[in-house]
């Protein structure tokens, strides 16, 4: 250590020669008497607030924060304001009104009107019935498997575990398509499906179309939530907690309640709330199931009231669609308060208690591969069969073709000469659409969830981080196709100096980010706390810019995260329809806007097919977040 | 000059407030512990000289030179205050080799390649660190951890020395040695440390200076020898010293020869000094005479419980409600419930004004 030192010694004696500690009194004297020269106080207040805003994260949340007051506050202003004032498409219902100016007339049409009762209140309650019926559903389907899959010894568990998550990753309206395809009657004209063609028995309306097979549908695509959420609590009570009650005395079923039951509830509270809202703000599901017997839920009456024109009042359905998610999650957040720490107590390497199933084990392992068989696969294959029937409905093997994928077109009995989906112009354009949607979406999140991330930790405790934090939560709050309604009233005229960006693709990528930063900036806060803020610091004291540390430090240290951040928003948004259906025009058209399309053309087998290559896209999504270390479905669902 | 000057800092964080107006002086090439229970604020002081903290108040100067000035706005970032800073959890960066992590500061100077290369192994080198360049962090232990974040404060050569409680992750004989060679840094270096500590034993063996601190005021500033001997204040008593010191409160009345105690049990005379009034008496253990016997003024008590210690023992006493702690050496013999003998010598007893807790000078 000597030699190292030797030439800084020299270096420094001639500062530094003193013993230690004896301060020579004169000198002291000296110092003590250093007083700072008083600048002017102009020049003072600008240096202080040059000061303030040069700080990094302070500049950064401060852009972040107009960001999203522009993206999610004004939007929902807008839309509020104009239900309250005169538009200019009332001129067919009212006149004598001055454009613009304030009027309880929407509210009182919407909720007093005529047609009240088809177009407001049996929708709401067609929501809560449907959401209701799909979340008990899921939760039942989600806990039982996440039970059997995690905490027994049933056989090939690991496999099942990924077979059935399947349905998360693929569009939530497959299962709505398939379910028309297998279940669809001759009664209300049109072709019969799969059932009726093989038993001769043509389906009750009650199970084709409306609230039975809409919660059937839901509840199948949302009970991974509960699965993926479950699983994991359950994993993560630790075998002692269990052993100690067994010691205590208690049997298998006090375990269960008295010690289990209560240490999963917030994430059995938190996937209530997740399949609750999803289900409410979906759009696909209850169009293809409920449309066709007039049944109709808040968002796809929100959709028609949008279709004829009534854009207030398809806003105020909007508001209450928000309401409804607001107050919902509000009561959970009061449910579930302190407890929601209970699931990570737990740390690695636990371990897992199996319980045995003795008698029960092969009839229950029966059971779970003829379900995976049956709501998992086969919807899929089933699609797969329809996009190569030639006539739709015909399930002999002659009707076996490619036309669809394939065809030149031009045979006007098909489709009215659609090409083959191979060959389709429209499809392909679509299919970039999507993939280039998904892409620059997943792109911008990944990197503006990691700002926000670093803007909330650096300024943990502040005014300006909270805000940013409630900001970034909002979208959270707004169901799907209410967001996109939102969209529309704020973007199809000109605001300030931002043009009317109603028909461009910068909307869809906008309305995406906006609704997928909640995920993003829980993703990025979670990164950053793993980093700590010492190892930015240490950079600090060695003079790293900014730029430098984000480049060098921060960056490296978050890429898992970022990675899996963006493959996540990439599945999320390639399958995307609730939220965008109510933007995309021709020129801008996604593959599940295309499958929207062709459905109420009735092109059935098109349809089917661009499912299915949606499918294939998002399982190759899957497939590669597989891939990437420390990534995976249920941490992209808590949002770290 | 290497001087460091804090006047009237205090820094709160919502409410609280973690640093409460302290103004000190760092001599230049001393080496100053900051000492106190966690949460006393003396880390924030720590970071407050390293520009990682903002205070709301007060100025810092090095050098003379303000670093921070609340009145006239002025903030000298972090790396242009020419110190060093090694932090208690090393903050080491997992994704860079040993090399990257001690050359990272040196990149930042704009040094040249080959000029960083000789540095850094040189450095490692001393360190006894040469030949682990390649390794990432988690592949070394705590001790080596330890000396690459040592390494990493060195390289750039500052002339300030900030230490966050370096040594508290590291097993007992590990820490030992750090200490000794820590110590012989700073003799090399003459660089002015500002040592973190909540170890009283680190504080009192490695300093020239010591800092007490207790929620967020400053309770003393003093050699180790003076905090030790003269504690500033009742806090500062009970806080150093291990085991703790004998707090006995009494009465004072003026007596020829000084001041008369009188602690309930027994009476404290002649002490040189002038008090009246309610007082805390101060013992430390190892300024009480125990006899097995009965010695000329000595006081009564019994034998409440013995904690052998190898070298010493410590020894609880026990008199009607009075519990006094002294420590023997090992040749002493004692059960417990029997009858022993103290004696104070007055000249090693502090007094202490009750309402004002502070020390009654002689």
């Amino acid at each position: 250590m000597l030699a190292l030192w030797g030439l800084w010694r020299q270096k420094h004696r001639a500062i530094v020669a003193r013993p230690l500690g004896a301060a020579e009194p004169k000198a002291e004297t000296a110092m003590a008497t250093v007083t700072l020269r008083r600048s002017n106080p102009l020049r003072l207040r600008l240096r202080r607030l040059r000061h303030v805003l040069g700080r990094p994260h302070v500049a950064l949340s401060i852009l972040l924060g107009l960001i999203l007051l522009y993206l999610v506050v004004v939007p929902l202003v807008r839309i509020t304001w104009a239900t309250i004032t005169w538009q200019a498409e009332d001129a067919r219902l009212a006149r004598g009104f001055e454009e613009g100016a304030l009027t309880l007339f929407h509210w009182q049409r919407t909720f007093l009107g005529s047609v009240s009762r088809e177009l407001v209140y049996e929708p709401f309650v067609n929501t809560l019935v449907t959401s209701a019926g799909a979340t008990a559903l899921a939760l039942f389907l989600g806990c039982g498997l996440a039970w059997l899959l995690t905490r027994t010894d049933l056989p090939g568990r690991r496999l099942m575990g990924n077979l059935v998550t399947i349905p998360y990753i693929l569009p939530s309206w497959t299962i709505a398509l398939a379910w028309v395809t297998c279940f669809k009657n001759s009664r209300l004209g049109g072709a019969i499906g799969f059932f009726e063609y093989f038993t001769g028995i043509a389906p009750p309306n009650w199970l084709a179309y409306g609230p039975v097979p809409i919660i059937i549908a839901l509840g199948l695509h949302y009970y991974a939530f509960a699965y993926l959420l479950m699983s994991g609590a359950l994993a993560s009570v630790d075998i002692y907690l269990e052993e100690s009650g067994e010691i205590l005395g208690a049997n298998r079923w006090q375990i269960l309640r008295r010690i289990t039951f209560p240490l999963v509830l917030p994430a059995l509270l938190s996937a209530f709330i997740l399949t609750f809202s999803r289900s409410m703000g979906t759009f696909g599901t209850p169009l293809f199931l409920g449309r066709t017997v007039g049944y109709y839920t808040l968002s796809t009456s929100l959709y028609s009231f949008l279709r004829q024109g009534f854009k207030a009042d398809a806003f105020i359905l909007g508001l209450v669609l928000i309401a409804l998610s607001a107050i919902t999650i509000y009561l959970n957040q009061r449910l579930i308060g302190t407890r929601k720490s209970f699931v990570t107590i737990a740390g690695r390497g636990l371990r897992v208690r199996e319980t045995p199933l003795r008698r029960w084990k092969y009839p229950l392992f029966a059971l779970v591969v003829l379900f995976v068989v049956v709501c998992v696969l086969s919807p899929i294959v089933l699609l797969v069969w329809q996009s190569l029937q030639l006539n739709d409905n015909d399930y002999s093997l002659g009707n076996l073709s490619l036309h669809w994928w394939t065809s030149l077109g031009g045979n006007r009995l098909y489709a009215e000469g659609e090409l083959g989906l191979l060959r389709n112009p429209l499809v392909w354009g679509a299919a970039r659409n999507s993939l280039l949607l998904a892409a620059i979406t997943a792109t911008v999140v990944a990197a503006v969830g990691l700002l926000l991330g670093y803007a909330i930790v650096k300024g943990r405790g502040t005014w300006l981080a909270k805000l940013l934090e409630q900001l970034a939560f909002l979208p959270y709050l707004i169901p799907s196709i209410a967001f996109g309604a939102v969209y529309l009233a704020m973007f199809a005229q000109p605001l300030g100096p931002i043009p009317a960006l109603y028909g461009t693709f910068a909307l869809l990528v906008l309305v995406c980010v906006a609704k997928n930063l909640p995920f993003s900036s829980r993703a990025g806060v979670s990164s950053m706390l793993q980093v700590g803020k010492e190892l930015e610091e240490a950079a600090m004291m060695h003079g790293a810019s900014w730029f430098t540390r984000f480049r060098r430090i921060i960056i490296p240290l978050t890429t898992g995260g970022l990675v899996s951040g963006f493959l996540l928003t990439f599945i999320s948004t390639i399958r995307e329809l609730s939220l965008i259906v109510l933007l995309v025009t021709p020129s801008t058209r996604v593959l599940p806007s295309l499958v929207f399309r062709y459905n109420e053309q009735s092109f059935t087998q098109l349809a089917d097919g661009i499912v299915v290559v949606l499918v294939v896209m998002s399982l190759a999504s899957q497939w590669l977040i597989s891939r990437v270390k420390g990534a995976d479905l249920a941490r992209g669902l808590r949002g770290g | 000059m290497q001087r460091i000057e804090l006047r009237h800092i205090t820094k709160r964080f919502g409410k609280t407030v973690a640093v409460d107006d302290v103004s000190l002086t760092i001599e230049p090439g001393s080496f100053l512990t900051i000492l106190g229970p966690s949460g006393c604020g003396k880390t924030t002081i720590l970071r407050m000289i390293a520009g990682l903290e903002e205070p709301d108040s007060g100025e810092i100067l090095i050098d003379g030179r303000p670093v921070f000035s609340s009145t006239e706005s002025i903030v000298v970032p972090a790396a242009q205050r020419g110190l060093g800073l090694m932090f208690q959890s090393y903050a080491l960066w997992p994704h860079m080799t040993v090399y990257q992590n001690v050359a990272f500061g040196l990149e930042m100077a704009h040094m040249p390649k080959a000029q960083i290369r000789q540095r850094v192994s040189e450095i490692l080198a001393d360190l006894q660190m040469a030949g682990m360049e390649d390794r990432y962090p988690q592949e070394l232990s705590g001790g080596q951890q330890q000396r690459v974040a040592l390494a990493r404060m060195l390289a750039p050569k500052p002339g300030i020395f900030l230490l966050d409680e370096p040594l508290s992750n590291l097993d007992a004989r590990l820490r030992m040695d750090m200490r000794s060679e820590l110590k012989r840094l700073h003799r090399d270096t003459h660089a002015t440390t500002i040592y973190v500590t909540h170890d009283q034993l680190e504080a009192l063996t490695m300093s020239t200076h010591v800092a007490v601190m207790c929620a967020g005021k400053l309770q003393q500033l003093a050699s180790p020898d003076e905090v030790y001997r003269y504690p500033a204040n009742l806090f500062v008593a009970d806080f150093i010293g291990s085991p703790k010191v004998n707090l006995l409160e009494g009465h004072a009345t003026p007596a020829p020869g000084g001041t008369r105690v009188d602690v309930g049990q027994f009476v404290l005379e002649p002490l040189p000094v002038w008090a009246e009034g309610p007082v805390v008496a101060a013992v430390r253990p190892e300024d009480v005479q125990l006899s097995a016997e009965p010695v000329a003024g000595g006081v009564e008590f019994s034998v409440y419980s013995v904690l052998p210690a190898g070298s010493e023992a410590i020894v609880n006493v026990r008199r009607g409600e009075t519990m006094l702690t002294v420590k023997v050496g090992r040749a002493t013999r004692l059960e417990m419930d029997q009858s022993v003998w103290l004696t104070f010598d007055p000249r090693s007893i502090n007094l202490y004004d009750k309402a004002s807790q502070l020390l009654i000078a002689a």
